[in-house]
């Protein structure tokens, strides 16, 4: 009951909120909104000043949760079976597509620029880590066999 | 100094604090050699006998050998205060029969005797024990602190030769001396302790640090070199004396590596056609001595110099990538110590956000835990997904 009462008092984010805030933390990045329902963010993105520049497209659609890519040669290891947080690869294309956080952690009550942009730069530094350690140092689940992934939010 | 720089300084400060020796080396050391004091003190023909560091142990250049067959090299000076006229053969020898009336330091003490020191064999570590006396009548720190030890030039035949291990960590602690109060002054107001109290090994200065990594560059690159090499690499007391007279008390390890680097050769001198590099703590001995008989080791001393420049300085700079950075590092630090310090910093930068202090700083500005204008915190959240 507490939880409903608090979403009661807060407003979901719109979109175009979410792209102003975009737009004015990461004035590199490109934003758009398509038929207004769908947000389109691409930037290229460094995580530490000594690391690779990588390219990243974010889509995110209402009532689902955000598609964070990183796409290009830049990627190594996509046949890797360790490969970390990722919901899928797709070699072919040379794209992955991470998975960043846990159940209530991103809404639609939350701000992308605070939330999915920097989980994306902090992703890209333990990846890079990883490629030369094999340890991925950033935490985090990995879920059971049998739990069911679900692109669909259900707080949205 | 640029941000590519800085951030990889703080990868060469993680490697040098992983190759560092551990507190609880440092003070099985210190319980050992303080139990080795009291033993040799403790006998008729000694009245006052001071045991104390020297070398690496001193200055706090102390790295751990590379693989776990090897030990540490522990070297001190043992002096014999009130033997100020005795024989150098009764210097050495008071002292090893010392050793040989006790148990346990019979067994572990070397069988040849070595020409300067005595050694003695722990599980981890040997120590080099040089007996001494005063050069002068009396030793009094930091007035008077040069010390005569014995060497030996056949058997029970010893001639007197001299230094002054106190004046040498006096010499280098000033050449940091900028970076050591700023050390020693946060570690007093971070542990509330007085400044006084605070030992010299629980700070650490970017030229110490700089000199371990050098020296770590210079083991590896001789691991597998030919013999004849390895007898020309350039010893540490050249390498220390060098970098402390390059370093102007930089405050971080890639610029002090650069300084270094840089300007080390600047301070070998040439006078009467031969090459010197000044003992600082005795102005009449030449480091670089054998170099004017044996041109070899001049040229030993330029190679490596010429490819720690590029290899600790230029390799990895070149990289874009942690991964390939890691990979340009492993030559010169080893891929374990690499890999692990990336890693930790790596471990660190996950508990940084744990504790709310790592923001992003745009997009290419990269991870960072100050809170700089425009920068973004990296709010709390977990990972997820198929591995």
């Amino acid at each position: 009951m507490a939880r409903n009462k608090r979403y009661l008092k807060t407003k979901k984010i719109q979109l175009i909120q979410q792209a102003a805030a975009l737009r004015s933390a990461y004035p590199e990045g490109e934003c758009d909104i398509e038929k207004r329902k769908k947000l389109l963010w691409d930037g290229k993105v460094r995580p530490t000043p000594i690391s690779q520049e990588y390219t990243v497209s974010l889509t995110w659609e209402l009532g689902w949760a955000p598609k964070v890519w990183i796409i290009g040669d830049k990627l190594q290891k996509l046949d890797d079976s360790n490969f970390p947080h990722i919901f899928e690869i797709d070699k072919a294309k040379k794209m992955v597509r991470l998975c960043l956080y846990r159940y209530q952690e991103f809404s639609s009550y939350k701000y992308l620029s605070k939330t999915i942009i920097p989980w994306t730069i902090e992703w890209l530094y333990f990846y890079e880590i990883w490629l030369a350690t094999g340890e991925w140092c950033g935490g985090g689940d990995h879920p059971k066999a049998g739990d069911k992934k679900d692109d669909k939010m259900s707080n949205i | 100094m640029t941000d590519r720089e800085q951030e990889y300084s703080k990868y060469l400060r993680k490697i040098a604090d992983n190759i560092d020796i551990s507190d609880t080396m440092r003070d099985k050391a210190i319980d050992s050699y303080n139990a080795v004091g009291r033993w040799l003190g403790d006998c008729s023909e000694v009245s006052d006998l001071k045991i104390y560091p020297q070398g690496s142990f001193s200055l706090g250049t102390v790295i751990k050998p590379l693989s776990d067959k090897d030990d540490y090299d522990i070297d001190l000076v043992c002096l014999l205060k009130d033997m100020h006229s005795a024989s150098e053969y009764e210097i050495k020898n008071i002292i090893g029969n010392r050793l040989k009336e006790h148990d346990r330091y019979a067994v572990m003490l070397d069988k040849n005797e070595g020409k300067r020191c005595w050694t003695l064999h722990y599980d981890e570590f040997h120590m080099d024990i040089l007996p001494c006396s005063p050069k002068e009548t009396v030793y009094l720190e930091p007035y008077q602190t040069n010390i005569r030890f014995t060497h030996r030039i056949a058997p029970l035949k010893y001639i007197p030769k001299y230094s002054n291990p106190y004046k040498y960590h006096e010499w280098f602690e000033l050449r940091m001396q900028v970076r050591l109060l700023e050390a020693r002054k946060a570690f007093s107001a971070q542990k509330q302790v007085d400044i006084s109290e605070v030992p010299m090994h629980v700070v650490k200065t970017p030229l110490q640090r700089a000199i371990q990594l050098l020296k770590r560059h210079k083991i590896l690159m001789y691991q597998d070199a030919p013999q004849t090499q390895k007898d020309n690499a350039p010893i540490s007391i050249i390498i220390t004396t060098l970098a402390a007279h390059a370093y102007n008390n930089e405050n971080n390890v890639f610029e002090a590596l650069n300084s270094i680097l840089n300007n080390m050769q600047k301070h070998i001198e040439v006078r009467d056609g031969e090459c010197w590099i000044e003992n600082p703590a005795m102005p009449e001995e030449n480091f670089a001595e054998k170099w004017n008989t044996e041109p070899s080791k001049q040229a030993e001393f330029a190679r490596w110099l010429g490819q720690a420049k590029k290899d600790i300085l230029i390799a990895p700079l070149g990289e874009y990538g942690l991964h390939n950075i890691i990979e340009s590092m492993q030559c010169s630090f080893g891929s374990n110590i690499v890999r692990k310090s990336f890693s930790d910093l790596g471990y660190q930068t996950k508990a940084d956000r744990e504790e709310g202090k790592l923001y992003v700083s745009g997009l290419t500005g990269g991870l960072t835990t100050s809170a700089c204008d425009g920068a973004v915190k990296v709010g709390g959240h977990t990972f997820f997904g198929k591995k």
